[in-house]
C-alpha cells in the first residue's frame, strides 16, 4: 500500500495531519485545487468516506473551502497558512529543544550546531 | 431504506447455529469489512445475500427485495472458490457475463486482463490458482453492480496483487453501491473500510465505524479482533 | 435470457458429446468400408465393436448429460449458475432442451448402427436392407398405414422415455442436494432416485392395469380403444396393450419437472 498509516489512531485524524503538512510545506500551494475525494482515497489507499470526514473538518478550520460546482480548494489566505506553519513547527521545535536539553546542550551550543548542520545539509543538496 | 437490510436472521447447519438473531442495515456508498474467524458465518452470510442459500429464518432485503432474480441482477458476488468451468477461456467468461449482465463493462474487463497480465485465450484449467482468482475478480469488478460481495478476495495472492486488489476496490467505489469484503486478513485492509462488522461464533461481536473503533479502543481493528478472539496469528 | 442459457448450455456440452457420435459414425463407416474391401478377418471384430458402441454411446450420452446437470448446478460451477439473474425455471428448461436434443441424436445414431448391422447381416444372405425391412413389416400382419403409425408411436415413446428418465434423474439430483440431505452426501441423490423409481413403478403398474385406454389390433389395423388391460384380461378379450401407463408416465414427467423447478427456486442451498 502506498502510504503507511499508524494503526492505532483514527485514520481521518492522520489524514488531516498529512494534508496540513502538505499545505504548509507548499506541496499543495495556496489557492490550488484539491484532487477529488475519490482520487485522494485512491492515492492514500483509504476509504472515501474517511477522506470526506477529514476534508469536512479541514473546511471547518478554514484551511479548505468548497466552490459549489467546481470542487475543493486550499485557502489562498497565506496568513492563515503561515499561522498553521507556526503552530505545527512549534510542536516540533518544543520537542526538539526538550530532547537536546536532555542531551545536555545549552542554547548557544545548540544554535551553533544547528547552523553548522544546516549548512552541511545544504552543501549535500 | 438502506440498500441492505437484514432482520432477525437465523441460520443453523444441522442443528448447529451459525447466525443467531442477526440484524444489520448497510447504506449505499459504504465499504464494509465483514470480519471474523473461519467458520463464524461470514461466507454463509454472503452466500445468503447472493441467493445461494434459501433456507434461513428472518429477512434479507437487498434494495427492498428478497434474494432472487431481481437482486441477482444487482449483486456481484465473488466466492472463495473457482466457479468457472475449466475449459473456458477469459474471452468465454466475458461472453457469458456480457450475455447475462447488462451492467458488465467488457472493455474495462479486457483492460484489467492486460494489466494483470492474463491471456484472453488461455483455458482456465491451465491457469494457476492465483491467475484464476484474478480473473474472477476482474469479472466481478467489471460489473456496475449495486452490491459487491467479495469473499476472501486476497486469500491466495501475493502482497503486490493484494495492493492491486485494494486499489481496484477503491477505484470502483460508487456512492450508490455497497461493497462488502469478508476477510480475516484485517491488517492491510482496514483502512479502506468505513465500517467493520465482527462476527463471532454465533454472535455479532461488534458493528461500528473503523475510526470509532480506533478512537474507542486506541487500537487498530486488527488488534481488537485479535484480542477478542485471542488468536496469536492473524492470517 | 432463455436463449442465452440454451446457447451457453450447448457451448459447454458441445466439446465432448459430438465427439462420441463422431467416433461411432467412424466405426459405422469403417464397417461398411471393410465389407466393401472384403477384409473379412477384420469385419467380425469391427461388427462387435459397432454393436458395443451403439449401446455404449447412448449410455455415455446419458452419463455426460446427468453429470453435467449435477456439476453445473451443485458443484463449484453452481456458484456461478445460481447467481445468474434468470428464473430457476429457465435454468431447468434450458438443460432439459439441450439434453433432450443430445439424447435424441444419440438414439438416432444408435438407430443408424442398428440399420448398419441389419445391412451387414443381410448382405451375408444376399439380401438388401430394404428387402429385410419389408419382410419384417409383412410378418406383423399389419397394413401399411399402421406400420407407419407404429414407427411413429415407437419414436414418440422413445422421446417420452428419454424425458421420463431425465425427469427422474434431474429431480433426484436436485432433491438429493437440498440442505436437509446434505449430510448424506452422494447418498442424497441416490436415495432420492430409488424413492422416485419405486413410486413411479407402482404408479405405472396401476396405470397400466386400471386406466381404460388400450392399443389393440383389429382386422390388421392398429386401433386405440377405451379398454384397459385389466378389463380386457377379465373379460377374456383379445390382447390389449394398456396405454394407461403412458398417461401416468406423461403425468409423472410433467410433475417431476415442475417439482424440480420449485425446488430450484425455493430450496437451493449450496455447500
Amino acid at each position: 500500500m502506498p502510504i503507511e498509516f499508524d494503526a492505532n489512531m483514527p485514520i481521518y485524524l492522520q489524514l488531516i495531519a498529512r494534508i496540513r503538512q502538505s499545505v504548509v510545506s507548499g506541496e499543495m500551494p495556496p489557492g490550488s485545487k484539491l484532487p477529488s475525494v475519490r482520487d485522494l482515497a485512491i492515492e492514500y489507499g483509504v476509504n472515501p468516506n474517511t477522506v470526506q470526514r477529514a476534508l469536512s473538518e479541514l473546511e471547518r478550520d478554514g484551511l479548505l473551502y468548497t466552490e459549489r460546482t467546481a470542487g475543493r480548494y486550499i485557502t489562498p489566505d497565506t496568513g492563515q497558512i503561515g499561522k498553521l506553519r507556526e503552530a505545527l513547527s512549534a510542536q516540533h521545535i518544543e520537542r526538539f529543544i526538550g530532547q537536546m536539553r536532555a542531551l545536555g546542550y545549552q542554547k548557544t551550543q545548540l544554535i551553533r550546531i544547528l547552523t553548522e548542520k544546516w549548512s552541511d545539509l545544504d552543501g549535500h543538496d | 431504506m438502506a440498500m441492505i437490510e437484514i432482520r432477525h436472521l437465523n441460520k443453523a447447519y444441522s442443528n448447529k447455529p451459525v447466525l443467531t438473531d442477526l440484524s444489520l442495515a448497510i447504506d449505499s456508498g459504504r465499504i464494509v469489512g465483514l470480519l471474523g474467524p473461519n467458520g463464524c458465518g461470514k461466507s454463509t452470510l454472503l452466500k445468503m445475500m447472493a441467493g445461494l442459500i434459501s433456507d434461513y429464518q428472518g429477512e434479507i432485503l437487498i434494495n427492498g427485495h428478497q434474494p432472487g432474480m431481481e437482486t441477482k441482477a444487482l449483486v456481484s458476488y465473488l466466492p472463495e472458490k473457482t466457479y468457472l468451468s475449466g475449459w473456458m477461456r477469459p474471452m468465454d467468461t466475458f461472453d457469458l457475463f456480457a450475455d447475462f449482465y447488462p451492467d458488465f463493462d467488457r472493455r474495462r474487463a479486457e483492460d484489467m486482463l492486460g494489466r494483470f497480465r492474463l491471456e484472453a485465450g488461455q483455458p482456465i484449467k491451465t491457469m494457476s490458482k492465483g491467475m484464476q482468482e484474478k480473473l474472477q475478480l476482474i469479472l466481478v469488478m467489471s460489473r456496475q453492480a449495486k452490491v459487491y460481495l467479495l469473499d476472501e478476495p486476497m486469500g491466495g495472492v501475493d502482497p503486490a496483487t493484494r495492493s492491486a486488489i485494494l486499489d481496484l476496490v477503491l477505484k470502483n467505489y460508487q456512492e450508490d453501491a455497497v461493497m462488502i469484503l469478508a476477510t480475516h486478513l484485517i491488517q492491510d485492509v482496514e483502512r479502506i473500510f468505513d465500517r467493520a462488522i465482527l462476527l463471532g461464533f454465533n454472535e455479532l461481536v461488534m458493528d461500528d465505524e473503523i475510526d470509532n473503533i480506533r478512537q474507542k479502543y486506541g487500537k487498530s481493528v486488527d488488534e481488537v479482533f485479535r484480542e477478542v478472539f485471542k488468536c496469536s496469528v492473524s492470517l | 435470457m432463455f436463449s442465452q442459457l440454451v446457447k451457453h448450455e450447448f457451448k459447454a456440452t458441445r466439446r465432448l458429446i459430438p465427439f462420441i457420435y463422431l467416433v461411432t459414425v467412424l466405426i459405422i463407416l469403417s464397417n461398411l468400408a471393410v465389407r466393401q474391401l472384403h477384409m473379412d478377418w477384420l469385419s467380425g471384430m469391427l461388427l462387435v465393436l459397432l454393436i458395443l458402441l451403439g449401446i455404449g454411446e447412448v449410455m455415455m450420452t446419458y452419463v455426460v448429460v446427468f453429470y453435467r446437470y449435477y456439476k453445473n448446478l451443485y458443484n463449484s460451477e453452481g456458484y456461478l449458475t445460481h447467481t445468474l439473474p434468470v428464473p430457476p425455471r429457465q435454468l431447468l428448461t434450458s438443460k432439459i432442451l439441450v439434453s433432450f436434443i443430445w439424447l435424441l441424436i444419440s438414439y438416432l445414431v444408435m438407430f443408424a448402427v442398428v440399420l448398419t448391422v441389419i445391412l451387414l447381416k443381410a448382405e451375408e444372405y444376399d439380401q438388401g436392407l430394404v428387402q429385410v425391412l419389408e419382410l419384417v413389416v409383412q410378418s406383423t400382419g399389419l397394413n401399411q398405414a399402421s406400420v407407419y403409425w407404429i414407427a411413429g408411436l415407437i419414436f414418440a415413446y422413445a422421446c417420452l422415455a428419454i424425458l421420463f428418465l431425465m425427469a427422474q434423474i434431474f429431480f433426484a439430483i436436485t432433491l438429493g442436494n437440498c440442505s436437509r440431505f446434505h449430510h448424506l452426501g452422494l447418498g442424497g441423490p441416490i436415495v432420492s432416485y430409488l424413492g422416485v423409481y419405486f413410486v413411479s413403478q407402482i404408479a405405472i403398474l396401476i396405470g397400466l392395469i386400471a386406466v381404460p385406454l388400450g392399443l389393440t389390433v383389429e382386422d390388421h389395423v392398429l386401433k386405440v380403444v377405451p379398454r384397459g388391460m385389466a378389463a380386457a384380461f377379465f373379460n377374456g378379450q383379445d390382447f390389449v396393450i394398456g396405454l394407461g401407463s403412458i398417461v401416468v408416465i406423461i403425468a409423472l414427467t410433467v410433475g417431476l419437472f415442475t417439482w424440480t423447478a420449485r425446488l430450484l427456486k425455493n430450496h437451493t442451498s449450496l455447500r
